[in-house]
């Protein structure tokens, strides 16, 4: 790092300094605000205490970014706007610092007042904002359109996933006479099926940063095994678990819930992997612009993000869990225990099968939004007893007003920079 | 600083989730149980002739429906028509009125008796004691079959958890229909004593069978609600 200081311009260093310390802060406030949607229902519901919350949020969140994390950040960095058509690199790396800052203004802002808005909308907003300044033919409308489709069609994906889900538990385990043993005997499908899923994302065209290669065939192979062996090791632990049989109903859902309570704790760990890995692009993408860019002196749209960003941005949202977050996984394990281990199970398994799809297609969506789709299919599904449409009303109203504040300044941003930095 | 900030929260989440509107139901219920003994030891005491001790439970009963009523508005000012519920919300909120018209009718028996403090020969009160009994024999059932809901809902409407429901619905047909039968058979006893007691006792009398048979009636209609929530 020193080394690469000497060769730099002062300005340049000036930019790089603050283009890390604004991506810091946002993967700091993704740690700090948005994992509590991950883990809030595991702890709220008592399967998991919050000390052991924070360990796992931190590892798979961290994990995520740094695995499956550069797809979506390619997608901010040169995804949106085509920076090969650009002349200047500083301009590009301005820009995409301005992008960064503004972003991280209004997801303060927004904080500040509870608006539920989401740091990927504030980010490809500003790219988009700086790319029409820039000149409109920079900006890709093609990317832009498939952005905005996943952002309206990934809520509904993640619902319609739990919605099938929930009826699936239902019919398998709930209407079930034995529903308890019909639960430790699908348990272990359950599980092969979501650490294939996980392990599909993180083989199937990734790890080529640490030099591994694999074709479909082989991270489906891959992927399989890795199911089978926990399921089969979950299969021996459940028949080892000597399970009192039930005296009364009540007593018989409660043992229910907390065996659901355990297979939650695995899909509460996919949603932070798949949070990692879409929502750490937000602070990282335009972070590795910058510094690509000036370290270069030229613009390189296919350069691909060092691992060492994807590792800063993973620290920076470990930082936001441990510093901030777990308060706010307390909070919001508390107002949402209506959200029970069964059903947070498969809203959870819905979010983090849409998530991890959109990563790999390179396509920045909120995975909170997401995940508010994956409760109302289950609450569709008859699983939750109220559930409150007024919030997608919410949701639409903070798209429409993060889009053009965090592209107006972004602009205002980039301006500033202009004069007074080259 | 930071814990000012704490409070706010972006999180979407909670706002998609209502509080759960049967968590109110199942507390307006255990208030229809407490005021159903309040109003079964009035009714003993009135008519074992502690005067005393009726009024103490009497008042006990109007301060239940008191606090019930509240409690049903604000169920109902919490089911806006953006709140989607996982059974008919229509359904359910006639099933809080009627519930709530169990209560009602319970005023009306202690606050009916009230009017006149009279001792009534033994074969009346036996009669009467036998008619209150029934009338809380199918509150019973039918809340039992409100308890049992939660079940039902834990487990997404399964076969087992409704038959269950189902089973204590079908109880309440049963205690109502008894329930009618007794209501004739002590209006009928009353009319032939008409010629040793006067006008007045008669009418009180009358006016009793009657509140306290619209005590079943709304035990039942209520549980007939139970059953088209219970319908998939």
């Amino acid at each position: 790092m020193i080394e690469l200081f000497n060769t730099l311009s002062t300005n340049n260093i000036i930019l790089i300094i603050i283009a890390l310390f604004t991506g810091f802060y946002m993967a700091w406030t993704i740690g700090a605000n948005d994992v509590a949607n991950s883990m809030g229902t595991s702890v709220g519901s008592g399967a998991l205490k919050l000390k052991h919350a924070v360990i796992l949020a931190g590892i798979f969140e961290f994990s995520g970014a740094v695995l499956v994390g550069s797809h979506v950040s390619s997608t901010i960095k040169s995804g949106i706007i085509q920076p090969e058509l650009l002349n200047s690199p500083e301009i590009y790396a301005i820009a995409m610092l301005a992008c960064l800052m503004a972003s991280a203004i209004w997801v303060f802002i927004a904080t500040y007042y509870s608006l539920p808005i989401s740091t990927t909308h504030a980010i490809v907003g500003s790219v988009v904002g700086i790319g029409i300044l820039l000149s409109p033919s920079l900006v890709n409308f093609n990317i832009v359109f498939n952005i905005s489709m996943s952002w309206i069609l990934s809520p509904f994906l993640g619902g319609l996933i739990s919605y099938l889900f929930f009826r699936l538990i239902t019919k398998i385990i709930f209407s079930k006479h034995d529903s308890l043993q019909s639960l430790i005997k699908v348990g272990p499908v359950l599980i092969f099926f979501n650490i294939f899923v996980i392990s599909l994302s993180i083989f199937y065209k990734g790890l080529s940063k640490l030099g591994l290669h694999f074709s479909t065939y082989q991270a489906l192979e891959i992927s399989i095994l890795l199911g089978i062996v926990c399921a089969l090791t979950s299969a021996y632990i459940f028949n080892n678990i000597d399970f009192r049989k039930p005296r009364s109903d009540s007593e018989k859902y409660h043992q229910i819930e907390r065996i659901f309570g355990y297979l939650q704790i695995m899909t509460a760990c996919s949603v932070a992997f798949a949070h990692g890995a879409n929502d750490v692009a937000n602070a990282i993408g335009p972070l590795s612009a910058v510094i690509n860019t000036t370290r270069t002196g030229a613009i390189d749209p296919s350069a691909s993000i060092p691992i060492y960003i994807l590792i800063i941005g993973g620290i920076g949202i470990v930082i936001g869990i441990g510093t901030w977050g777990y308060r706010v996984i307390e909070t919001v394990g508390k107002k949402i225990t209506e959200i029970t281990p069964s059903r947070g199970f498969c809203a959870e398994i819905g979010t983090t099968i849409t998530v991890l799809l959109c990563s790999k297609m390179g396509l920045p969506i909120s995975t909170t939004q997401v995940l508010v789709g994956a409760v109302m299919g289950v609450g569709m599904a008859r699983g939750i007893a109220a559930i409150d449409f007024s919030i997608i009303k919410r949701i639409i109203v903070s798209w429409c007003i993060t889009l053009p504040i965090s592209a107006i300044t972004s602009i205002i941003i980039y301006s500033l920079f202009k004069i007074y930095l080259i | 600083m930071t814990k000012k900030f704490i409070d706010r929260i972006r999180s979407p989440l909670i706002g998609a989730l209502s509080n759960d509107p049967f968590d109110k139901l199942i507390q307006h219920a255990k208030i229809v149980n407490e005021c159903t003994q309040y109003m079964q030891q009035a009714v003993d005491a009135y008519f074992s002739g502690d005067f005393a001790e009726f009024e103490k439970n009497r008042k006990k009963v109007i301060e239940l429906e008191e606090e019930a009523d509240k409690l049903k508005r604000t169920i109902r000012n919490h089911l806006p028509s953006r709140i989607h519920m996982s059974v008919d919300k229509n359904n359910f909120l006639l099933l809080i009125t009627q519930q709530d018209k169990i209560l009602d009718y319970e005023e009306d028996v202690v606050q009916w008796l009230s009017m006149r403090e009279v001792c009534y020969c033994e074969d009346i009160v036996k009669k009467f004691n036998m008619l209150t009994k029934k009338a809380i024999e199918t509150i019973e059932h039918f809340q039992n079959a409100v308890f049992n809901l939660p079940e039902v809902l834990e487990s997404s409407f399964s076969e087992e958890e409704r038959s269950e429901t189902k089973k204590y619905i079908k109880m309440v047909s049963q205690s109502e229909y008894e329930s009618d039968l007794m209501e004739h058979e002590v209006s009928k006893a009353l009319f032939e004593y008409g010629k040793d007691i006067s006008y007045l006792d008669f009418y009180h009398l009358v006016r009793t069978v009657q509140l306290l048979g619209e005590i079943s009636n709304h035990a039942e209609n209520a549980s007939d609600r139970v059953r088209t929530l219970l319908t998939k």
